[in-house]
């Protein structure tokens, strides 16, 4: 029974793409219009329809044949940046060049994305996020199982896959660049596969397409929010590492630079005629093994319908790790995937854009409980400045967790992302005095932050 | 895809037009054509248009509850698909006078609205404008108004809808030639499947009539004899015959008769049927003169969907309530009407003593010759040739009824001789059209005009119809004689072969089920015909629908109202972005001056100069234009339409200047 759903699904899915690619908007609407008219006008004594439908049909039929005329070689290829960003705009140009003798003109392109379809196993084993809410009919037919793997897959929306992006005149022999902007819908590595150089038929209803084969992929980062000036928790610590982490800014005998005074930094060190200039206080920098630390922690354990809440929490995390400025510090991200992972950014050990691919690539955790993740956090916890926890439930292991790592003095930023559907109840959120929970709603990630 | 201008209203005029809504035609093209010139835009939000969705589906509600009082049932869905440009002008117009111009997908498809918590987090969005247009066209269609007009009117639409999508590969005269041939190609096309369907319907005729046995055709009538197996008839109930005096016992009601007999079918040689004119009252129809010592019968049937045949009494001169649009009278006893109601209730006036049929001739003494010998041999075995008219319809009746048994068990055990020969002389068994047509051949083989009819024979009286009913196997055959100077009915089948038919029947639980569901059927159907009956109460059942349609179209919090600003520097901004200057580049370029890809406009300029193929003159007054062009998009003082106006108006005397040197 699954395999036949799948085997139906699969191509019910080719048929719609084949429509998509091969007919225009209005093309698809005379189809429509055909089917329509046919059925209204069976009976060609009863109605008129009937000669609509032979108008619509022959329209088409006109538009399919002279499409098969169309005569072209093309080449193309992607000048693909190295990122893009979830749900932000990607540029990139493509160079198309006409490998005919003839002068082409009036055609666009189509850049195309990996085949989203599931295979087989996939469709048998792993569940929708709602489906045990589903209605016997949709638990049977799994077609909203189908849906959500075939966007699971998808990083480009039809409309962006199968937008018109006009060519301008191809000479032959000479090289023609086309800008192309998608909008990636979600963060992970964007394989694309192939490219459709399209040319209409005149009646602009039926398209010939040739296809180039042009496999390439692009690393989408996680989407990310405009935070707030958070101040971040904690003073400096003294780090074990040593000087193999300091070679950039820390505090030594030599004069590094100037900057705002944090709680902690000792007296001696301030700069007084810089307080006295700007009217805040400034201290000297030095080289020297004690500098600020935190740690970004992302809760990673996830029940299937937090879908939402766990990319929002990613984009979260993502924010956080492009606004911490790692020149002056160090960034732990620690996050439970397949193994426990800590990943440090910062004074030159990393940067912040390989904080942000591994971001791209996180993926929620199910096999392992959220007790794996408190004893990474504890081993550390002797360096950490400061410590920004991003959550995205709040059970009593959590409580616990916030608890502990509170109790051992540890400055603490706890933003909880909740579902907009099932926010959690007030009066669960309290854990003490002096420990501040950010809440923030799915869909309303970035007012959250405004408000604050 | 935003409408061409007026494609619209043009929609609406063919709509107008086919159907005769004026009025509305006119008034919802008006509506609507008049947004390009009104700037006022509503900010409907999503709840707001799903509102106005739900009062659409109200409206064609209340239109289907309307007409399922006022029209018959066939007709209401052709009625309804014709109203419904009425039926959603809301939803379009709400879509065309919006902020957003388009309706969100959630608002057309219930199951997007059910699916709240799991559903599409970025629903798309449609412009209903193109399928509003194209509900429009097919609604116009079902009005059925068969002039070549319309195919003319569906044809200009098609190409006001097409020019704006045509490719810009191929020269527009190409594309004038395509579209041609797609209306001549479309024109042919429907000729030639309106006609492949007359051919269908006429071949298929046979086997339709073969497989649908039962139907009256006055022409034809397909008998089961000579075929082999059990003649089955179902015990729907067909038709009621009320009777003042509840006297009709064994009343024999025709349809059809005919007069040849040839391979076991009856059929009609040369009858046309005359046209009848109704009284003033178009209900009252004249079959022959009238007679004095009538009788009088009420008839309730359901009608077929275009062309019946009445069900009459022999000697039925006139028939009253007849809602028919024409009414056809054959020589040979078959009414046809037109055009009625779903359910009629008609009354007849008959006197049996004089039938309506057509003088006899030669056809109603013939006999076929195979079945000669046997005619032959048993007029002779009855002696008839030395007896009376009226001892020889005696002797016949007694002859079958003495000497042959009814069953509709179907044989045929000798296939050196024809099936009735063969029931004559060996079988003496069979069902009421061996009967009938034996009775026929036997009167013609003494000289008696005889003819075959078929029709049903009422006897079964019904306590909850209070009525007789007449069920599909009370279906009967029997013959009409021409003696002493009138036709009259003879029926030779043995008495009693309706309960041998219904016998099974009558003890099945499931028949009282049926029979009850019929007479609801019945019930509902006559108390629609009648005035004043539920019609009434249609009125009554509207209400709860307008006030829920009342509800929904109140709007608690006013919908904020918007002047087309926006719009105005979106098309703005959009001229300043695609200058007029484009057109210079795109006439350049056919004349085979091409741009690069990112060539600075003025680099081109240079490349053409030093190729020294144009006039100077003509280079710089380009240079001057690009100059401009590059103010236009780029430039961040306050450019207005005016100024966008002037500097189309220089690109446009340029391409006239310069159009003859390049």
């Amino acid at each position: 029974m699954k395999y036949l759903l799948y085997l139906n699904y699969r191509i019910f899915y080719s048929v719609i793409r084949w429509f998509l690619l091969r007919f225009s908007k209005p093309g698809l609407f005379v189809l429509v219009g055909i089917a329509a008219s046919a059925v209204i006008g069976i009976d060609t004594r009863q109605t008129l329809a009937y000669q609509i439908f032979t108008f619509l049909l022959s329209i088409v039929t006109i538009s399919i044949v002279c499409s098969i005329f169309f005569r072209g070689r093309f080449s193309a290829n992607r000048i693909l940046p190295k990122f893009g960003t979830a749900q932000s705009p990607l540029v990139y140009r493509v160079v198309i060049e006409n490998q005919g003798r003839q002068l082409q003109k009036g055609l666009y392109l189509f850049d195309r994305q990996k085949d989203p379809r599931p295979d087989l196993n996939s469709f048998k084993t792993i569940e929708e996020p709602y489906e045990k809410d589903r209605n016997l009919f949709d638990r049977i037919m799994k077609y909203h199982r189908w849906k959500w793997l075939i966007e699971k897959n998808q990083y480009l929306l039809p409309e962006d896959e199968y937008k018109k992006r006009p060519v301008e005149t191809l000479i032959p022999g000479i090289g023609t660049e086309v800008k192309v902007e998608v909008v990636p819908c979600r963060r992970g590595r964007l394989t694309l596969t192939e490219m459709n150089i399209i040319c209409p038929d005149p009646l602009g209803l039926f398209r010939t397409v040739k296809t180039i084969a042009a496999p390439d992929s692009i690393m989408i980062l996680p989407k990310r929010y405009k935070l707030p000036s958070i101040e971040l928790p904690g003073t400096r610590k003294h780090q074990s590492g040593g000087m193999a982490l300091t070679e950039s800014v820390g505090e030594s005998e030599e004069f590094v630079s100037l900057r705002d005074y944090r709680p902690g930094d000792p007296l001696h060190r301030i700069h007084w005629r810089s307080w006295a200039k700007t009217g805040k206080p400034v201290v000297k920098e030095y080289q020297k093994e004690f500098f600020v630390r935190h740690a970004l922690v992302l809760d990673t354990f996830t029940e299937k319908k937090q879908h939402d809440v766990f990319e929002e929490a990613v984009s979260v995390a993502a924010s956080f790790a492009c606004t911490v400025r790692t020149r002056e510090s160090l960034l732990d991200l620690m996050f439970i995937g397949t193994k426990a992972y800590c990943f440090t950014s910062g004074r030159g050990l990393g940067n912040t854009s390989q904080t942000l691919e591994l971001l791209a690539a996180v993926r929620p955790c199910t096999d392992k409980p959220f007790s794996t993740l408190p004893p990474q956090v504890f081993s550390r916890v002797h360096m950490l400045s400061g410590c920004i926890c991003v959550l995205i439930g709040w059970d009593e292991e959590r409580q616990a967790f916030i608890k502990k790592l509170n109790g051992l003095g540890v400055s603490l930023k706890v933003i909880l992302i909740e579902d907009e559907n099932m926010p959690f109840p007030d009066d669960m959120i309290k854990i003490g005095p002096g420990l501040e929970i950010i809440r923030l709603v799915t869909g309303k990630i970035q007012e959250g932050f405004s408000k604050l | 895809m935003k409408t061409p201008p007026l494609l619209m209203a043009a929609a609406l005029a063919i709509w107008a037009w086919q159907t005769g809504f004026w009025f509305f035609g006119i008034l919802i093209a008006l509506i609507l054509e008049a947004s390009r010139l009104i700037e006022t835009r509503w900010n409907f939000s999503l709840s707001d248009f799903k509102r106005i969705a739900d009062s659409c589906t109200i409206i064609f509600v209340i239109m289907a509850v309307y007409l399922m009082f006022s029209t018959s049932p066939s007709k209401i869905i052709f009625t309804l698909l014709q109203w419904l440009p009425i039926s959603f002008f809301p939803l379009i117009f709400a879509q065309t006078y919006s902020v957003k111009n388009r309706i969100d997908i959630r608002v057309l498809s219930l199951v997007s609205r059910r699916q709240k918590d799991f559903g599409p987090k970025n629903p798309s969005s449609i412009n209903i404008s193109y399928p509003y247009i194209m509900t429009v066209v097919l609604a116009a269609s079902i009005a059925n108004v068969r002039t070549p007009g319309f195919y003319n009117a569906l044809f200009i639409l098609g190409v006001w809808a097409l020019f704006s999508v045509r490719s810009r590969r191929l020269p527009f005269l190409f594309w004038v030639m395509i579209v041609i041939f797609a209306g001549f190609s479309g024109y042919a096309g429907h000729i030639g499947l309106h006609r492949l369907q007359v051919f269908i319907e006429d071949k298929g005729m046979d086997w339709y009539m073969n497989a649908m046995r039962g139907t009256a055709d006055p022409f034809k009538s397909i008998t089961a004899i000579g075929d082999i197996g059990t003649l089955k008839l179902g015990n729907r109930v067909i038709f009621r015959v009320e009777s003042p005096d509840r006297k009709l016992e064994n009343l024999l009601v025709r349809e059809a008769s005919y007069n040849r007999y040839i391979l076991s079918n009856w059929f009609v040689t040369s009858a046309s049927f005359k046209l009848s004119t109704p009284e003033a009252d178009k209900q009252t129809w004249h079959i022959s003169p009238e007679r004095e010592n009538s009788s009088y019968i009420k008839i309730y049937s359901y009608l077929g969907e275009r062309k019946d045949v009445l069900k009459l009494p022999g000697g039925s001169f006139k028939v009253t309530q007849l809602p028919v649009s024409s009414l056809e009278i054959s020589p040979f006893g078959a009414v046809r009407i037109e055009n009625g109601p779903s359910m009629i209730g008609y009354g007849v006036y008959y006197n049996p003593d004089y039938f309506t049929d057509s003088a006899p001739d030669t056809s109603d003494l013939v006999i076929p010759k195979k079945e000669i010998p046997a005619v032959v041999k048993i007029v002779r075995q009855l002696d008839l040739g030395s007896k009376t008219n009226d001892q020889i319809l005696e002797t016949i009746h007694d002859f079958f009824q003495n000497n042959f048994k009814y069953s509709l068990q179907l044989e045929n055990k000798y296939e050196e001789i024809t099936p009735v020969s063969e029931f004559l002389l060996n079988l003496r068994s069979g069902h009421c059209e061996y009967f009938a047509t034996s009775t026929v051949l036997l009167l013609r083989g003494i000289g008696i005009p005889a003819r075959y009819a078929t029709g049903y024979l009422v006897y079964e009286y019904s306590k909850l119809n209070k009525a007789y009913i007449v069920r599909e196997s009370h279906a009967h055959a029997w013959a009409i004689a021409f003696i002493n100077g009138k036709w009259q009915d003879i029926d030779n089948t043995p008495a009693g072969w309706p309960e041998f038919d219904t016998a099974d029947a009558e003890n099945s639980l499931w028949e009282v089920f049926f029979d009850f569901f019929s007479w609801m059927r019945f019930a509902f159907s006559k108390s629609k015909e009648q005035q004043g009956g539920i019609k009434n109460y249609a009125l009554l059942l509207l209400i709860p629908l307008f006030i829920i349609l009342a509800r929904r179209l109140s709007f608690r919090r006013s919908v904020t109202r918007h002047r087309k600003k926006q719009a105005i520097e979106t098309s703005t901004l959009e001229k300043r972005n695609g200058s007029g200057f484009y057109s210079i580049e795109k006439y350049m370029e056919s004349k085979g001056f091409y741009r690069l890809t990112h060539e600075p406009l003025l680099f081109w300029t240079d490349r053409i100069k030093s190729g020294k193929q144009l006039p100077t003159e003509a280079i710089e007054a380009l240079e001057s234009l690009i100059h401009l062009h590059y103010r236009n998009i780029f430039g961040h003082e306050n450019i207005t339409n005016k100024d966008l106006q002037n500097f189309d108006a220089k690109v446009r005397l340029w391409l006239k200047t310069y159009r003859s040197v390049i």
